[in-house]
């Protein structure tokens, strides 16, 4: 009896250990060392005032700490262990971890001589977004901002004028707010992006324009990173940055996969393909407050005529996502079935509502004429893959229905230009993926305000769901929102395509990036098991 | 000498104010908005935004203003900053200035140790099978587009070999020199074919001359011949070639850097003009201008070694 009762003691004490002992994430990994090698294809220096640039954002969220990290969308703690939000959502406290020390042995603190991060730096580093004006704070941040203030060392408040509800939006909201050391910042002036300093699980070793930047563990950081050395390789020719992977060269490769390599990828067991999980609309824009684009029949013709889901799946590959709107299936203000009740192919009823206002071929030579003369609507685009395609598809759809449209592609600074000047005619129009999105694009002041996309409900909307705390009602706001766009602009639809990326198996842990790029973090500690690679 | 070279350092100088004058103009000519280019992938601005940062940047500035502004800033040794990068353009070009140098002169080394006896050999050889096989390489490198033979020696060698990186630079002396192979080589491809036939043509008008014709009568050597008498004769218009192309590679070697993520100032330049970083493309321009002039200097001095008939007027 005493026996079975010292096993039972010993089993008891066994499975508490085992059950508590540390995982990877707590430091302990299954394999220590190595290096972890990220393909981009373009990279910035590492300013977060500047940085503009999701993949550079990468770097700067394992050298900085962020007060929150995006993890599967949602929030969660990084230099703020935890945080309260005020009933009416203008006061955010924020309660900072213990113990974080600003990276040591460099200029700035020389080796044992680093101190603490306090919420006196969370400050700082709001005031130097919001007083720097042509700093990437987000204008719904900085619109409803008040004040930032530390009541302790460990408790830093945030006051808004109201509520801001994509606080916590990938590219929008604080999620720019790296946390900076001032000392860093006086030190290294307009230079801080060339030698970015932070309190994250990895310090800054290097930076070679175009070429690479390099990362080490952080042995001070509140969680053992299991990989020594982290190196963003910059890689502008997507191609080549393909064959890289394959060899190994790269481990993971963090920026947009082309679908045809998707499709492939997706057949070889030695990779990965992760999901970026913010699907990207392409569309078209048109001078709506113009003729013969004003009259919403045209408009309609003009989304009708095409048969959008089989371009875009031609186009886009496994990576084409049937649908409509700015927010995509699984991102809030998502409507779904837009795509089946708004742009649907239908070139016959696209040929009657041309015949209905007055568009017709009169002189029988195949086109049709307006108002007397003959039709040929100018299509802008940038000239990178696919984009001449959507604009190819689009001549020849416009030819089935007798409508004459007459390419005009040129590079992105041209396009945009004439997007800004309002020249007449359509726009093909990509991105904007995210509820931030659909704000920035067609709320006030919105990207295409100059192509006379005004609606005062639609911009009442997204303001209401701007500042709307309530999940619930926030989602209907946004889809009336969406609604409404596609009811009034019915804003031609191709669908959406998921941007994903890949990695090789031997990189364990690891989930991918969403703006903020978490290698180390309470749940995820990623490694490298070398005998896989 | 020293006079000559003083003289056509000092003509630089108008040169050069002509090449920045014009170059800021033209690139202000090209539609877009850099700042809208720079946010369009990834961040999602409205309209106000982006006139904020516009404005703090100095870019609503009139012209006249901003160019002021860019020549005083370049008298005092600033280049002014990157609107892409906000890092100081000087920074951004020494970064890469070297990069580019080595991979450009390796290709140029590349092509005349393989080019230059291909084509003399070929000239010597007219007529036969190594002639033939000799200009039909020559053809191929003539013909092959550079980034094309470069994906395919980096899935020969990088990806089913695993012989060499396919991408980056190394940073032992060791590895460094393992990941310039294979740009070197796609970039030495585009220059391989056209040395190798001019040395040819170059050489065998030389051995048509009567001079070569009498040395041979007198006795001499074949070998004398060929090499103490043609050689040098025939090597002036491939050092003219050679020179050109040098200049046109500094900038021409985009490609290449694209595809192998070699850093490089014609990866930059061009970058800059898509994204209208006015004063990047400016100034990589001045630099460009500046390092054909004194190619072109060192090409004239290099002249009267070769030919000591050729003096500096």
């Amino acid at each position: 009896m005493r026996l079975k009762g010292i096993l039972i003691s010993v089993f008891v004490v066994l499975v508490l250990a085992l059950s508590l002992a540390p995982a990877a994430a707590d430091g302990h990994c299954p394999q220590e060392g190595g290096t972890f090698t990220i393909g981009v294809d373009t990279f910035l220096p590492m300013d977060p005032n500047t940085a503009a640039h999701d993949w550079t954002f990468y770097a700067i969220t394992n050298i900085n700490s962020m007060l929150f990290r995006i993890e599967s969308g949602q929030p969660v703690g990084d230099l703020a262990e935890s945080w309260d939000i005020s009933e009416d959502g203008t006061v955010y406290t924020w309660h900072i971890r213990r113990g974080m020390m600003w990276h040591d042995g460099n200029e700035v603190f020389p080796e044992g001589e680093s101190r603490e991060v306090t919420a006196h730096d969370v400050v700082y580093s709001i005031y130097r977004q919001y007083d720097d004006e042509s700093s990437i704070m987000a204008a719904d941040l900085r619109n409803l901002f008040v004040s930032a203030e530390a009541t302790d060392d460990y408790t830093a408040v945030l006051t808004l004028s109201g509520p801001d509800a994509i606080i916590y939006d990938k590219a929008r909201g604080l999620t720019f707010t790296a946390i900076v050391a001032q000392e860093a910042i006086e030190h290294y002036g307009d230079d801080y992006g060339l030698n970015p300093l932070g309190s994250g699980p990895f310090e800054f070793v290097s930076y070679s324009p175009d070429e690479e930047v390099v990362l080490r563990a952080n042995e001070d950081y509140y969680i053992d990173p299991c990989l020594d050395e982290v190196i963003f390789r910059v890689m502008p020719d997507v191609p080549a940055a393909m064959i890289a992977l394959e060899a190994g060269d790269i481990d993971w490769w963090g920026a947009v996969t082309p679908g045809d390599d998707v499709g492939r990828f997706l057949d070889n067991e030695d990779m990965t393909v992760i999901n970026f999980g913010c699907p990207v609309a392409t569309r078209l824009y048109m001078s709506v407050d113009k003729a013969p684009f004003d009259d919403v029949r045209f408009r309609k013709a003009l989304s009708h005529m095409k048969d959008g889901e089989a371009i875009n799946a031609a186009l886009r590959g496994p990576t084409h996502v049937k649908g409509a709107g700015t927010a995509g299936p699984g991102v809030a203000g998502y409507v779904e079935g837009l795509y089946d009740e708004y742009h649907s192919y239908d070139p016959e009823l696209a040929m009657s509502l041309m015949d209905e206002i007055g568009i017709v071929d009169s002189d029988g030579d195949g086109w049709r004429e307006f108002e007397g003369e003959l039709l040929e609507i100018p299509m802008f685009s940038w000239n990178s893959d696919p984009a001449p395609d959507y604009v190819a598809a689009m001549v020849d759809a416009g030819a089935q229905v007798g409508l004459k449209i007459r390419p005009e592609i040129a590079d992105p600074g041209t396009n945009n230009a004439r997007r800004i000047d309002g020249e007449w005619g359509i726009y093909l129009g990509q991105g904007w993926c995210g509820e931030g999105g659909t704000n920035a694009l067609w709320g006030r002041n919105g990207w295409i305000s100059t192509l006379g996309y005004v609606d005062e409900e639609i911009f009442s909307l997204l303001d209401q769901s701007a500042q709307n705390l309530n999940e619930e009602e926030r989602e209907a706001q946004l889809q009336a929102a969406t609604t409404r766009i596609a009811a009034i602009y019915f804003e031609p639809a191709f669908g959406f395509f998921n941007i994903f990326t890949v990695k090789n198996n031997y990189v364990k842990d690891f989930f991918g990036g969403e703006w903020t790029l978490n290698l180390v973090t309470d749940d995820h500690n990623v490694w490298i098991n070398e005998d896989e690679r | 000498m020293k006079k000559y070279i003083f003289r056509r350092i000092i003509l630089m100088i108008p040169l050069v104010f002509g090449v920045t004058t014009a170059t800021f103009a033209l690139i202000h000519l090209i539609p877009g908005d850099p700042v809208e280019l720079m946010m369009s992938n990834a961040r999602q601005l409205t309209t106000e935004e982006i006139d904020r940062i516009r404005d703090k940047l100095g870019l609503n500035d009139p012209l006249p203003v901003q160019y002021a502004r860019y020549l005083t800033n370049l008298l005092q040794g600033d280049m002014g900053d990157s609107v892409r990068s906000r890092s100081p353009v000087s920074y951004e070009i020494m970064q890469r200035l070297p990069d580019t140098l080595i991979l450009t002169v390796t290709s140029i080394v590349l092509v005349l140790v393989f080019a230059l006896p291909l084509g003399i050999i070929s000239a010597l050889k007219r007529g036969t099978w190594i002639d033939t096989a000799a200009m039909t390489f020559a053809l191929l490198g003539v013909s092959m587009p550079a980034f094309w033979f470069g994906i395919m020696l980096m899935l020969i060698f990088g990806l089913h070999l695993d012989w060499l990186p396919t991408v980056g630079q190394g940073k032992t002396p060791i590895e460094f020199t393992r990941s310039l192979i294979l740009p070197s080589v796609t970039l030495s491809l585009i220059l391989l074919g056209l040395v190798t036939r001019v040395a040819r043509s170059s050489m065998l008008e030389v051995l048509g001359l009567d001079y070569v014709r009498t040395a041979h009568a007198k006795g001499m050597g074949v070998r004398r011949v060929n090499f103490r008498h043609a050689l040098p004769n025939a090597l002036i218009p491939i050092l003219t070639i050679v020179s050109g192309q040098f200049a046109g590679l500094l900038g021409g070697a985009v490609v290449i850097e694209k595809v192998f993520g070699w850093p490089g100032i014609g990866r930059l330049a061009v970058d800059a003009i898509f994204g209208r970083d006015y004063l990047v493309v400016t100034n990589t321009v001045l630099v460009f201008a500046i390092m054909v002039i004194l190619v072109n200097l060192v090409t004239d001095i290099l002249y009267t070694y070769i030919d000591p008939r050729i003096r500096f007027q």
